[in-house]
């Protein structure tokens, strides 16, 4: 049965290294979205970012006595999940779709189509290129900008686990934050934000 | 989402209009974050399928049921053996019984692959005589290939831990 979800991140750790795998789920649920969009920021391919969430997941999992309490769980996930993304870029090849599929036996060629039609296509659109802005001009921004920013606004995490993810003093983290995003701010289009 | 967090204090103190900006675009990011791709709904459900057997649950007992039970069952199955006959024909032939079935399982092996083996030299000796030299020099490499991997993943390290 999965664990209440007022139970710390430490304690589930414990119940699942006593046996309780089960519990792992309710970590698993607690962190997905945040790595996925964290892990997203690197990859930029949704599909790579699902694949590799769960590989992080698994990796944490088979390592999972190898946990250090003395810190938070978060950090050390997020750490893991850093290095994976970076390892996934170092070996990914530039992979290029057609857009269109091959002909098919009558010679017309056919496009490819979303799965799942969006229920307000214009917003969606509007969106999407928002978003690309948004990943082009943070990817005009310094590493270490980029970094901090991709962890407090994709994988939102407290300025506190940022600090000693990175171990960094916290007016250090809340600092670098503010100009990280004084940075982007002058990336982006005039009235974007 | 980030955004309502307390504002970071500054050694310089910015001006209120940049603070303004920057709770804007804080909140902007997190909005836009938030309508990003997400995950399936069963992916708790894909990591927790994906898990593989963790070298940490070697240590827990849970882990240890299964072949315990198996274990059990062997033993108990033993026992019946041995304690069947002991009734109606006498311990020193419970024990003879037993002694031939435990024997018998542990010998029987040895005794098969011993027989087995003139069997095998004769089928290599046949297949040495129906291959062509060339024949014969790729089944040598693929062999040898084959004993160059399973050396390799004999050798591998274990996974380490993530970084």
């Amino acid at each position: 049965m999965p664990a209440p979800p007022d139970v710390d991140d430490a304690e589930l750790i414990r119940r699942i290294l006593a046996g309780g795998t089960e519990h792992f789920e309710t970590l698993v649920a607690r962190y997905q979205t945040r790595l996925f969009r964290f892990i997203c920021r690197y990859t930029k391919e949704a599909e790579d970012a699902r694949d590799l969430t769960q590989d992080v997941f698994v990796k944490v999992y088979g390592a999972l006595d190898s946990f250090d309490p003395k810190y938070r769980f978060s950090t050390w996930l997020f750490r893991i999940a850093g290095n994976a993304a970076i390892d996934h870029l170092r070996r990914r090849r530039t992979r290029i779709l057609p857009l269109e599929l091959p002909a098919d036996e009558e010679g017309e060629t056919r496009s490819l189509e979303p799965r799942e039609p969006r229920p307000d296509p214009f917003e969606e659109l509007t969106r999407q290129r928002l978003r690309s802005v948004i990943d082009a001009a943070i990817e005009k921004l310094p590493d270490d900008y980029r970094e901090l920013i991709s962890l407090r606004h994709y994988g939102e995490l407290p300025y506190e686990e940022i600090a000693e993810l990175k171990g960094m003093p916290l007016g250090t983290v809340k600092n670098k934050l503010f100009r990280a995003r004084q940075a982007l701010r002058d990336l982006l289009p005039p009235r974007t934000v | 989402m980030t955004g309502n967090d307390d504002h970071p204090g500054f050694g310089s103190q910015p001006e209120a209009l940049h603070l303004a900006q920057d709770r804007r675009l804080e909140l902007f990011l997190d909005e836009m974050v938030a309508s990003s791709p997400s995950l399936p709904h069963d992916f708790t459900a894909r990591v927790m399928k994906a898990r593989p057997f963790a070298p940490w649950e070697v240590r827990q007992a849970g882990s240890w049921r299964a072949p315990a039970a198996i274990a059990a069952a062997l033993f108990v199955s033993s026992a019946g053996i041995f304690l069947a006959p002991l009734g109606d024909l006498g311990p020193a032939t419970a024990l003879a019984v037993w002694g031939n079935v435990v024997g018998a399982a542990v010998a029987r092996p040895v005794a098969a692959a011993f027989s087995a083996a003139p069997a095998l030299a004769s089928a290599v000796e046949a297949i040495r005589q129906a291959l062509s030299p060339v024949g014969g020099l790729a089944l040598g490499g693929a062999a040898a290939a084959a004993a160059g991997v399973t050396a390799a993943v004999l050798r591998r390290r274990p996974a380490r831990a993530p970084r």
